[in-house]
Parts: C-alpha cells; structure tokens; sequence
C-alpha cells in the first residue's frame, strides 16, 4: 500500500520508544515502587505507597469515566464501597468465602450496580448526571449505615482476613503491599491500552460530540455504559484490597469527599492522561501526609493549592498529549501490511427497487407539523436533492431518516429493513451516513482520528482484545489507519493528519466531515447543505466528489439552497414547503412545477427568514 | 391531624432556608453552569458574621434596640458575603472562564474555595459551636394544632419577602432582564450589549447575599452555629435547585420546599435513618423522568 | 491516553522521591521523651470534642513534665487529625510506630480505633482509648488495651435504670444518629427499659450534622412518650432539646455525659432545665475532679467539657504504668496494669481505673445530674 505519509508523522517514524513492548515500559514504575519501601525501611512510608497504590487504581477506573467518556461521576466511591463492603460480608461478617472467590464476586457487583445506575441516566446531561451520581453514593453510604444485618451498621465490620489468593495467602501488610502495587501497574496498563484502541477513540468520540458519534455508527449508550460499568469494575478492584489492608470497613470510609478527592486526583492529574492520574494520587495523598505537621491549617492551604492549581495548572499537572495516539497507530500503520479486512454494511445490493423508501413521514413538535405525510425514494446511484425554503422541514426529514428524530407517523424502508425505530448508530451500521448543516466533527481530536471514526462501526476489538493487543486486534487497528489515510487522500486533507480538527479552515472542515461520512462505506450519503460557505472552486471540488461517488455505487440524498449545484448535480429533486412535499421530479419538471415557482416566488414574506 | 399540620409547618421552615440557599446555586448555575460547591462555606461564612455583629451590638440586649440590630445583623453579613462571592468571581471563576478552562476545572476550584472558607472559619471562630444571643421575642402561637413560634415566623416572612423582591427584581428591573438574558444564552446576551461578565459578578454577589442572610436567619432560629453548618445544608440546597429545574428562580423556591416537606414526612412517617435517602431518591426519580426538574430549566441547550 | 518517553518517566520518579523523601523519617527514639500518640479527629465534624480531648491529654502531659516527667523522661504528645476516617487513622497509627511512639491515649471515634488496633498490636503499642465506646473495641482481644471511658452497653444500661426505677417513668422514647456509640446506648436503653417494665413508645433516629430535628420532635409529641433517651452528640441533643421546648413538648431528657458538656447547656439553652445526665463523678464529688477543673480553667481560659477528663486520665495511666514498672516496657507495663484490682486501682479523675480482661472497666461509675439554672447539679448515684 502506498500512501504519502505527512511529514511529521515521517519524523515520529525515528522513534524506536514505540517498538519497545508496552508491559517492559512499566518496568522502571514497577521498580521504583518496589525500591522505594525497601529502600527508606519504613513502615509509614510503606503504607503511604499502599494508599497511593489503592488511589491510582481509584483514579484510572474514574479516568476511564470522567477523562476517557466524560462522564460527570461525583458519587464514584459508592462502587468502592460496594465492594469493600462484599468483601468483608463474604469474608468476615458471613465468613462463608474466600477471598479469591468473593473478590470476583465484588468486582462483578460493582460493575452491576454501575450499569444498574447507568442504564437509566446515562442519556442525561452531564451536570443532571452529576447530581444523580451524588445522591447515589449518598444513598450507598447510607445503606452501608442502616443494612445492619448486611453491613454491620454504624460500626461496619471488623477481622477481615488478609487475602487468599488461592495459589498464595497473603499474611503480612509487606506481601498486600506488593498485591496493591502489582493491582494498580495492571489496572494502569489496562486503562492505557484501552485508552489507546477502538474502545478508547469510541468514548473520546462520545465525549467530544454525541450526536455526531451517535450518527456515524457509534452506540453512545453502549459506549457510555462499558465506561460506567469499567470504571465500577476498578473501583470494585481497589475497594476489595482496601477492606482487606484495613481489615475492617466502616461507613465513615466512603464519604462524598472521597469521591471528591478521586475527582480531584484525575483533573489536577490531567484529565484522560495515565502519567497526570499517577501525580494525581502521589499529590492527593502525600500532599495532606506532607501538611500533617501543620494541623489546623493543613487544609486551609490544600483548599488553597486547589485555587492555585485550578487557575495556574488549568490542564491539570501531566495533562493528555492531544494527538500521540493517531500519531504512534498511523506509524503502526504503515510499519505493517494490513491483514484485517474491515466490515461492510450488510447486504450488496442486489434488486434494482427503491434503496431509500420514506412512508407518509410525518413529524411534530408541540403543535408544530415540522413534517406531514412525506414521501420520498432513493434509488441505488442515485444523487437526490431536497429544496424548500427556510423551515420547509428538510433537516428534520433527514434527522427522521438518520434516526435522530423518531417520525411522529410513517415508516421508513432501508434495504428492505424497516429503519423506522432504529436508532442512529444502527442505521448508520446499516449504511446511511451524513453530515450536518453546522459541521459536527470532533473538534479536540485529530482530523486522521475524526476520519477514524467512521471506520468505528466497521471493526470489532473489544475490551479484552484490545487489553491483550491481540494479532487480530493489531491488524485491524492498522487497518483502520491506512484506509483513514486513504479516505484522506481523497479529500486532500492527508497532509494535515495530525492537526486538530477544530483548527481546520472551514472549506476543509465541510471535507473532512464528507471523509468521516464515506468511511462508514455508506450505500446512501446524506448531506445537509455540503456547499454553504464553500468558495467556488471548493464547490466545483465538491461536486466532482459527489459525481465520484456514483461511480462507487454510493446513492446520495442532500439540501442545497445552491440552486445551480442543485440542478446541476441532481437525478431528481423533491421540493418540501411547510413541511409537505410539494413537487418531485427531474431538475427540468420542478424548475417548470406551479408549486414550486410558488413556494419560491409567489409569497414574497417567505423569502425573508 | 394537628401532627400533621405542626410536620407541615416544620417541613416549610426547613424549606424556606434549603429555598433561599439553593437560590444562589441556581442562579450562578444558570448562567456559567458551575456547581458552586463553596456557596454553602458562605452560607456558614454568613452565619458566623451575624453572630459577632450581634455579640458586638450588646449580644442579647443591644443598646440600639433589637430591630435595628437584628437589621445591622442580616445586613452587614450580607454586604460582606457579597463581597466575597464577588471576589470569588473575579479572582477565580473569571479567570478560568477567560482561559476556556474544562468545566471540572472551577468545580475543583469551588471545592478548594469552601476549603478555605471552611478552615478559615475554623481558625477565627474555634472549633466548637458558638451559640447566638437569644435576641428574639421568644413568644409563640398555636394554629391548627401546631406551635409556631416567633423565630420561625420572622425566618418564613424573612425568606418568603427575600424571593418574592428577586423574583420582582428579576422579572421587572433592565439588570433582571440582563440576567434572564444571560442565562438563556449567554452569547446572545452578549451580542446584544449586555456585559455578561458583570451580570455573572451581580448573580454572585445576589446569591451569597442571599445565603448570608440565610445563615444569619439559622443562627436565630437554631441558636447555634458551627464552621461545618454549610456542608449538608449546601448539598440539600443544591439538590432543591436541582429538583425545581437549575436556573430556574421560583423552581430553587419550589424545590427548596419540596425538599424540606420530604425530609420532614419522610423522616416523620417513613424512617428517620433514611430520610435523607428518601429525598435523593425522588430527586433521581423526578430527573430521569422529568430532566428538566419540577418547573423546567431556564437554560438554553448548547448543544 | 499514551505513556511518555522514559526521560519524562525519570521526572515524575523524581517528583515521587521528592515528595516521600519528605515525609518526615523514623527518628531513633533516644533517651529522650517519652512519646504519646493523640489521634482524634481536629478537623471535620467531631472537631469540637476532639479538640476538648486534646486540652485534657496536654494539661495531663504539662502536669506530668512539670513534676520531672516518667522515669526522669519528658513525655511528648504526637498529634494526629484522624477525621474520624478509618483510613486517616490507620495512616497516622503507621506513623506513629514510624515515629517512635510507645503508647497511644487515642481515638474518639469508633471506626478510626478499629483501623488503628491492628497496627498497633503489630507494633506491640500500649494502647488507652479515652473516647471510642463501641464493644467491638474490646472484642479486637488485643491485650495491652485499656479503655478508661465506660464502653458498649453501659450507659444505656444505667440511664434505663434512672428512668424507670428512679423516677419511675413508664412511657420512653429513644433516639440514636446512626453513629455506633449511640446506636449500642440506644439499643441497651430499650432492651434495660423493657425488661425493668416501661414501654418503649417511639424510637427514632436523626443524622448527625443536621440542625432540624423538628420532625422528630413532633413524633414524640404524638408519641405522649414522658421521657426521651438521647445519646447523640451534645449539639445534636442541644437542639433536639431547645426544638422539643419550642414545640411545647415537655418529656424528661435523659442523657449519657454527652450533656455534660458546656456546650449542650449553651446550645440548649433555657430549654436544658430539667436535663438528666447519667455520666462520670464531677468536680463536685471528687477532689481530684476539681483539681482538673481549676487547672483546665487556667490552662485553657474555660470550663472544660465532658471528653477532656477521659483524655487527661488516658495519659495518667500510660505514665503510671512505665513509672510503677520502672521501664518503658509495654509487655510489663500491660501485665502491671491488668494486675490492678478494686482495692489497688487507680485513682482517676472520672473515678477508680482497673481493668477486665478485655480492657473494659469492670463498672463505670455513673453518677446522675440534673440540669438547674443553667448547671449541671450532682442529684445521686
């Protein structure tokens, strides 16, 4: 494969940091934490680096929520809790497990009620979702308080044993000690890897823009969820070891404040970074070791380096390099051949009938008719436009056929598949993509990854996958590189891979949305008016690309208020007025159609909003 | 019935202060979208200025008269917690909204903010409690079976004529449509000459006003105060904000309400351990099903 | 989302080093002082008490060193903000030990003494709990504990005792906060209750930290209870107490020594009068007791409160433990302590100190007061 790769990407190919396997790369973490004990012989300082252990474990789970996903989580202690309180339940209180067997358990659980929780707010706004996370981990607390016959009640549970871990048991804090340290350099290089795959760049599109990822093909929900449910999980991990290192749990040890100081850990760390979570917990445990000398004043001057690192360290102490990722996984691209084909959407067409079907589509809003009884058809190759004027209701006709607008009535047919429930995601699965009036990229990634994006929907590594970097994993993620160049070099945007998308002029921005769009390898390409704002030799571009795509059997479907680009473009156009279709036909039948000459021309007042 | 009606009465005196703080979450939230996790330390802050104005006047007999000094004891703590909800915005949030900080970043910010406060009280006022000269008539009345004593009526007068003036003065004054303005769309506001900034700096001086007061009106009614009194008061206000729908003005007061009444007979006639789970549980359920809060949001979806 | 170059490794190795190279480092314990570790929560919500506790160990410590100190050694308080966090406290244990302590006159709350005693018994600490009353304390089984605060049931016990047979009450209410010390007291005056023939008509809880307990205060209105067991925390029991006169209800408060407090009366105000306290003998019957009374007084510029005696005793019997076996030897001084009878005790301020097995007083003395014109008024025993 022969792609022109941009020059800074050619410069990073001199690095050999990358070739170095990513578990030896922990070694000097490993070490260091290893010495550090040893080296200073005390018990104290010992049991620092065991808090600190348990904290980046603690901050990595919520990194996953909060940097990776972008979730607001203020109640995240509430898993820890769960499963320091199952721990010592099964192990102490009930005595009816051991360690090696309650411990999945906890993890499980706690993952449980992190999607129990998540299932039904995850669709909320940030700060709603903040305020829910808050009254959960209040609630957690509280049942930890009053489920006496469960949790011990106020005084919580004392004598949990250390823990067996079936091949060994663990009798001295010295040997939890090394568990904790082992626990948090997997579950960091864990989040890495993750952070760095398919998993990853699917919640950094759901965090950068929603809607955009929902209609490119990703499953926001499901990603936001895995996120939840992850970050649980961890927090199942890190709540488990610190029942068995304090040998006892008790309410006072889940408080809002800890899921604060867990907060706080991953955004003075740096949100999304593994390095920023590490001198997060180093900072956030031995900062108030470090004050204890001072009493009184000790958290006055915690709440004032707080202030000081919020003004003076806004991106947090070790913040995320921006575009590393695309970077390092283009390389990877180029080193080897891909060997992985991705997906392509479902069937190949084979009848010659409509592609496209919408059914008496009708859409309202409050007392609104935004769209009565539309019908309308895509044929295979096609390139179809829609016209109206302002508020004639073409955009809310394509978010009903994208699915990110149910119809009111109607139904709609893709392939022979009833689509009018589907969710955006499934549709876009199933080969519609689009692009939208107001550009919708994902503006603090990269364009090569904005591209990426639309391949989402087209590969499959999954958590475990991309953890163990399996071959299959590796191939595909090279896979997905190349041809995101390739779909690059055909806008002409490959130079500029690794500039982010928001510093993009606004002509390419238009491009490398239609990039991001074609990457899904649509049938049906959707563009809400793909030329406003574009120069005139950007359009003539534009149109060409748009004749291209008959050739590779893509149909497309677009608003254009450009009336030259639309009659110069078009199969056919449909004609939409107060949300009805008015007119359809070839450009020659609608430029000549009563209606239509009406709707444009005959009531001057329409023409003005 | 008359239990009833005295838990009705306990729940409105509850919801009236949750009412008046949660106001000052609601209105700063409704315009920059911060949870201003200090607004309760202010609250506290309020509280601890009222009883040093007080003690300083002559404690429980001052030599000016007991409605001139009440009036010296709500207004100065509220001119100097304006003052230090104004300085919090233009040494702190201002900045951060300058340099487009992410948002968790003032909510750090906030939380270090209250730990100041919080510690600082600590330092000047002592760790103990410190208990409020009993300045008020301390006569009562009986209505409908329940006892309602002067305290509480001065605290519900007190915070039902607070609102009703914001909510006239947001409703009726240019700065109160500048503030509706911004808090629809700050953008917009701006293109239409409003100076956002200084509307953000007004809601802060407003709402930490407002909450000052509040906290001098608990001190009189409970009598006593202590540097941790903001804590669990500010996240229940919070959560009233929340459950009447965030930037909304009368939905902070309905939700303060709503909050205080829940508590009340949820602690009176479900279980008092879980009373305040109780209310945690509707606001979640009152979220889910209903996300933009009891009288809807007056925030504008940036989306 | 990606792993630095290992130069940018060595930078945040080194911020690490830094930052644990300065924490201070075990010092070698000379022949110098003698120290003490103090853990009770200085910060948050139970700072007021935990301060008042740290008033009673150092008027108890400049006592000590005022008179040559222990074994011609000074003794040295090691202070520790636990928060009342179990977490906190088990950090600060650590650094005890790290820090050369010998013994520890620690804890106010239960949570942190149960994080701290493994740690402890690790160490081979001689350990005295002044304020953590939960019996699961004494359960740990670790034999160099003493508690010189009564613990578990006890006051529970005792307070059912006054208010059935001695004031012949026969319709009570109970309330705890859902903190374990209250809930073992609330739940030891309701069993005692029953069994002595009253009936318990309504037991509620509150939350600590809450300044509203009107709710609850209209329950036991209805409730026509004529006496309220309340063990909370003195400023929740001063409000519940002022918010219970504020609605005209007029039960009997009975309380454990939490009403003790200066700060219960202050905050409770007029509406105290008529208060029981069921707590340990005062200046009052004591002369010892007036003694700390006066010199606390000096030291501090107030009255003390009702945690501070516990403190001041905890630290009194580490030093006469290594005084009477003549070395700072904790094996001993435990085998001298637990060798101490009815006859032989100590003579505490709060009264005779010696030990069961498990480190509990074998019977607190309780004494009853009574609140009247704003003191607390010795009624009987």
């Amino acid at each position: 494969m022969e792609i022109a790769l941009p020059k800074q990407v050619r410069v990073g190919l001199t690095s050999s940091w990358q070739s170095v396997p990513g578990i030896i790369r922990y070694l000097p973490l490993a070490l260091a934490a290893a010495a550090l004990p040893e080296l200073l012989h005390n018990l104290y300082l010992r049991d620092i680096c065991t808090y600190i252990g348990l904290y980046i474990m603690l901050g990595m789970g919520m990194n996953i929520v909060i940097g990776y996903a972008g979730l607001m989580d203020l109640g995240y202690i509430a898993f820890y809790g769960i499963a320091a309180y199952t721990i010592a339940a099964l192990t102490a209180e009930f005595d009816i497990a051991p360690f090696w067997a309650a411990f999945p358990l906890a993890v499980l659980l706690a993952a449980a009620f992190g999607v129990v929780l998540g299932a039904p707010t995850l669709r909320l706004r940030p700060d709603y979702l903040a305020m829910v996370t808050i009254g959960f981990g209040e609630i957690a607390r509280l049942a930890f308080v009053n489920l006496d016959a469960v949790t011990g009640g106020p005084p919580g549970i004392t004598s949990i044993p250390r823990p067996d871990l079936g091949i060994f048991q663990v009798h001295t804090a010295d040997q939890l000690y090394w568990v904790i340290v082992a626990g948090a350099i997997l579950i960091t290089w864990f989040t890495q890897r993750l952070g760095d795959s398919r998993i990853g760049r699917g919640w950094a599109f759901t965090r950068d823009d929603e809607i955009a990822a929902e209609a490119i093909g990703i499953d926001t929900v499901r990603m936001k969820l895995l996120a939840f449910a992850l970050g649980a999980a961890i927090a199942g991990v890190a709540g488990s070891l610190f029942a068995t290192k304090m040998t006892m749990v008790a309410p006072e040890s889940f408080t809002w404040w800890e899921s604060l100081i867990v907060l706080i850990i991953v955004v003075l760390g740096g949100m999304g970074s593994i390095p920023g979570v590490i001198v997060g917990a180093i900072v956030m445990v031995s900062l108030p070791e470090l004050l204890r000398d001072f009493s009184d004043y000790r958290m006055l001057i915690l709440g004032v380096s707080l202030v000081l690192l919020a003004l003076f360290r806004p991106k947090g102490l070790w913040p995320a390099p921006a575009n590393q990722a695309a970077i390092a996984a283009a390389m990877g691209a180029v080193r080897r051949t891909p060997r992985a084909a991705l997906r392509t959407p479902t069937s190949e067409t084979t009848a010659t009938g409509p592609l496209l079907e919408v059914f008496g589509a009708s859409k309202r809003f409050g007392g609104v008719n935004a769209l009565a009884d539309v019908n309308l058809q895509v044929f295979p190759r096609e390139i179809v436009s829609l016209i109206g004027p302002n508020g004639a209701g073409k955009t809310t006709l394509l978010n009903v056929i994208t699915g990110l607008t149910p119809p009111t009535s109607g139904a709609l047919r893709f392939h022979d598949r009833d689509i009018t429930r589907s969710r955006p995601h499934d549709i876009a699965a199933l080969g519609i993509a689009r692009t939208f009036q107001n550009i919708r990229l994902f503006g603090s990634l990269t364009i090569l990854e904005n591209v990426a994006a639309g391949l989402h929907c087209r590969s499959r590594a999954g958590i475990l996958s991309a953890a163990l970097r399996l071959p299959s994993q590796r191939a595909e993620e090279a896979a997905i590189w190349s041809r995101s160049l390739e779909l690059l070099a055909d806008v002409g945007l490959q130079d500029r891979a690794t500039d982010l998308a928001h510093n993009l002029p606004y002509g390419e921005q238009r491009r490398l949305e239609i990039a991001r769009a074609l990457a899904t390898s649509p049938r049906l390409l959707v563009l809400d008016e793909p030329a406003a704002g574009l120069s005139g030799r950007e359009r003539t571009d534009l149109m060409q690309l748009i004749r291209r795509l008959h050739a590779k059997d893509i149909a497309v479907l677009l608003i254009e208020h450009d009336m030259d680009f639309v009659m110069a473009i078009s199969d056919r156009i449909y004609v939409l007025n107060y949300g009805r279709r008015i007119a359809a036909g070839t450009p020659d039948e609608v430029q000549n159609d009563h209606a239509v000459i009406e709707a444009y021309l005959g009531r001057a007042d329409d023409d003005e909003d | 019935m008359n239990l009833l009606f005295q838990q009705f009465v306990n729940g409105l005196t509850m919801g009236a202060i949750y009412a008046i703080v949660g106001l000052g979450y609601t209105m700063v939230y409704g315009i920059i979208r911060l949870i201003n996790f200090a607004h309760g330390a202010v609250f506290m802050v309020g509280a601890y200025l009222g009883l040093t104005i007080l003690e300083l006047l002559g404690g429980a007999t001052p030599a000016i008269g007991i409605a001139a000094s009440l009036l010296i004891a709500l207004v100065v703590p509220a001119v100097i917690c304006g003052g230090i909800g104004a300085a919090m915005d233009t040494l702190v949030y201002r900045r951060l909204r300058a340099m487009r900080a992410h948002p968790l970043i003032p909510l750090i910010a906030a939380l270090g903010i209250s730990l100041m406060l919080e510690t600082g009280a600590m330092l000047i006022w002592g760790k103990e409690f410190k208990v409020y000269p009993a300045i008020l008539p301390t006569w009562h009345f009986t209505l409908a079976g329940a006892v309602v004593n002067s305290a509480q009526l001065i605290l519900l007068m007190t915070c039902f004529v607070m609102m009703l003036s914001l909510h006239l003065f947001v409703q009726n004054t240019r700065l109160g449509r500048a503030m509706r303005a911004a808090s629809l769309d700050p953008n917009a506001a701006r293109l239409v000459g409003v100076n956002v900034n200084s509307i953000i700096l007004l809601t802060f001086v407003i709402g930490s006003a407002l909450a000052a007061v509040a906290g001098v009106l608990v001190g009189l009614y409970y009598g006593s105060v202590n540097f941790r009194m903001g804590y669990l008061l500010g996240l229940k206000a919070f959560t009233a904000a929340v459950l009447g729908g965030v930037g909304n003005i009368p939905g902070a007061m309905l939700g303060g309400l709503v909050i205080g009444l829940l508590e009340t007979f949820g602690a009176a006639y479900i279980s008092g351990e879980w009373k305040d789970a109780i209310a945690f549980i509707i606001l979640i359920t009152v979220i889910v099903v209903r996300p933009t809060g009891l009288l809807g949001e007056r925030i504008a979806e940036r989306a | 989302m990606h792993i630095p170059a290992p130069a940018q490794y060595a930078r945040y190795f080194g911020l690490a080093l830094v930052a644990l190279a300065l924490l201070p480092a075990a010092r070698p314990h000379a022949a110098e002082p003698i120290l003490i570790g103090f853990s009770a929560p200085l910060t948050g919500d139970a700072a007021g008490s935990g301060q008042e506790s740290l008033n009673g160990a150092k008027l108890a410590v400049a006592e000590l060193n005022a008179r040559g100190g222990v074994l011609g050694r000074p003794v040295q308080l090691a202070e520790g903000d636990d928060r009342c966090d179990p977490k906190d406290s088990a950090i600060i244990a650590q650094k005890f030990v790290a820090s050369g302590v010998v013994a520890a006159a620690s804890h106010y709350c239960s949570g942190a003494a149960l994080a701290a005693i493994p740690i402890f018994r690790d160490a081979g600490l001689l350990y005295v709990d002044w304020g953590a009353v939960s019996s699961k304390i004494p359960g740990t089984g670790y034999d160099r504990l003493f508690i010189t605060i009564y613990n578990g049931a006890q006051p529970g016990i005792y307070a059912a005792d006054i208010a059935v047979t001695k004031l012949g009450l026969k319709k009570l209410a109970v309330v705890d906060d859902r903190t374990p010390a209250d809930v073992e007291f609330a739940n030891a005056f309701q069993k005692h209750a029953k069994e002595l023939g009253a009936e318990i008509v309504l037991a509620g809880h509150v939350t600590q930290g809450d300044k509203d307990f009107n709710a609850f205060v209209t329950q036991v209105k209805g409730s026509g209870a004529q006496a309220l067991f309340t063990s909370n925390y003195y400023a929740e029991a001063g409000l519940l107490n002022r918010q219970l006169r504020d609605q005209q209800v007029t039960t009997v408060t009975i309380c454990p020594d939490t009403c003790m407090d200066p700060q219960f009366l202050a905050i409770a105000g007029a509406a105290a009068e008529g208060a029981y306290s069921v707590s340990q003998p005062q200046a009052d019957e004591l002369p010892a007791a007036k003694d700390f009374v006066a010199a606390y007084q000096k030291m501090f510029g107030k009255a003390p409160g009702y945690i501070g005696p516990y403190s001041y005793d905890a630290i009194n019997v580490i030093a006469a433990a290594y005084a009477a076996v003549g070395k700072v030897d904790n094996e001993a001084a435990a085998k001298w302590l637990h060798g101490l009878t009815k006859d032989t005790a100590l003579k505490g301020i709060t009264g005779p100190l010696y030990w069961k097995a498990d480190g509990t007083l074998p019977q607190f003395t309780f004494s009853v007061y009574q609140a009247k014109g704003g003191h607390m008024q010795f009624v009987s025993h």
